[in-house]
């Protein structure tokens, strides 16, 4: 925090202004690297982040198995939101990991927990398909959005999830 | 002809706050990759808040929802605690969702910019620029809203690359 922060600067009858964060002095706009270089090289490093992404997809989709057993052994809203919160964080990463498939399925998911009727439960059959694609596009190695088997697989759940929310 | 700025963000300091420990090694790599100074993590809003008053974060880049405290309280803490050293730290709010509600309420509770998810290195570029350049003074209102001045509706001086449509959406 600069010591400017906070200092007053005006009022009106409803409410008070004052300086927010000055973070100019800070980054100055001579010494560091180009927009263009900058991005090159943050978009490099995350491509390296992404090789290691195979990897703990496969043991996160195991973990998301063992929630999703418990969620079938007993339905509740208990079990089903450590589901949710590991899909949705899957949902997150994907694309920007070069899985854009994993996000369009995770989309999907997050979409029918979130929106479907809170009268009517959520039917495990329907989250297990999710859980099945995902698993297609790691088997498939799936890194582009351009694999037919998978995108056929997500379509289906997308029309899936369409007709329960109907 | 003006000399293309090349930001030195070697002084700053970030908090990078996501449930998800993947998600903060990415937007780590980024902003190293950027030459961010000093950047530490945190993945709930209870671990970002103590860590934030020892750490004194310039910017704090959080997830939405997170077991734990979600962003939402984090932000809410860090503006009002009475306690906090950090009430007037700039708030990237990353999410999954980017529904109208959603942006509204992230206004309401006092972030300065928004950021959906899937990240990528140039949307969390655009957000430190707009955050470095176009400071927003605080308001204290009379209904107890205290942070950034809400009344900028959009964003749309940025004078980088083209941004991808999330992103212009996005901006509040």
């Amino acid at each position: 925090m600069s010591t400017s922060d906070g200092k007053p600067i005006g009022k009106t009858d409803s409410a008070e202004f004052s300086k927010g964060p000055a973070l100019a002095d800070k980054v100055p706009p001579v010494g560091g690297l180009s927009q263009d270089e900058a991005l090159k090289r943050a978009d490099a490093a995350v491509e390296a982040v992404a090789k290691e992404f195979e990897g703990m997809l496969g043991e996160e989709l195991d973990e998301i198995d063992v929630l999703m057993a418990a969620y079938k052994a007993n339905p509740s809203q208990a079990n089903l939101d450590p589901l949710f919160g590991r899909i949705h964080n899957l949902r997150g990463q994907g694309t920007t990991l070069g899985y854009p498939l994993i996000t369009r399925i995770g989309t999907s998911f997050c979409r029918y927990i979130i929106d479907h009727e809170p009268s009517k439960q959520v039917k495990a059959a329907l989250i297990e398909q999710h859980l099945q694609a995902l698993r297609i596009v790691l088997k498939e190695r799936t890194e582009s959005d351009g694999d037919a088997v998978s995108k056929q697989v997500a379509e289906a759940l997308e029309i899936a999830v369409d007709k329960e929310l109907a | 002809m003006a000399i293309p700025k090349k930001y030195d963000f070697k002084y700053l300091r970030i908090l990078v706050v996501d449930d998800s420990k993947f998600m903060t090694r990415v937007v780590q790599q980024i902003l190293k990759s950027f030459g961010v100074g000093a950047i530490q993590e945190a993945h709930s809003g209870i671990e970002a808040y103590e860590l934030a008053q020892d750490f004194e974060p310039d910017i704090v880049i959080s997830d939405w929802d997170m077991e734990n405290g979600g962003g939402p309280e984090l932000i809410r803490r860090l503006r009002t605690d009475e306690e906090s050293k950090c009430k007037y730290v700039s708030v990237i709010m990353l999410t999954g969702f980017a529904e109208r509600r959603r942006v509204v309420a992230a206004r309401d509770f006092g972030i300065t910019e928004f950021l959906t998810k899937p990240v990528s290195a140039k949307g969390i570029y655009s957000r430190l620029i707009s955050i470095v350049e176009k400071p927003r003074p605080f308001v204290r209102s009379m209904e107890g809203y205290f942070g950034p001045d809400r009344r900028r509706i959009a964003n749309n001086d940025y004078k980088g690359e083209e941004r991808r449509a999330e992103d212009d959406f996005a901006m509040i």
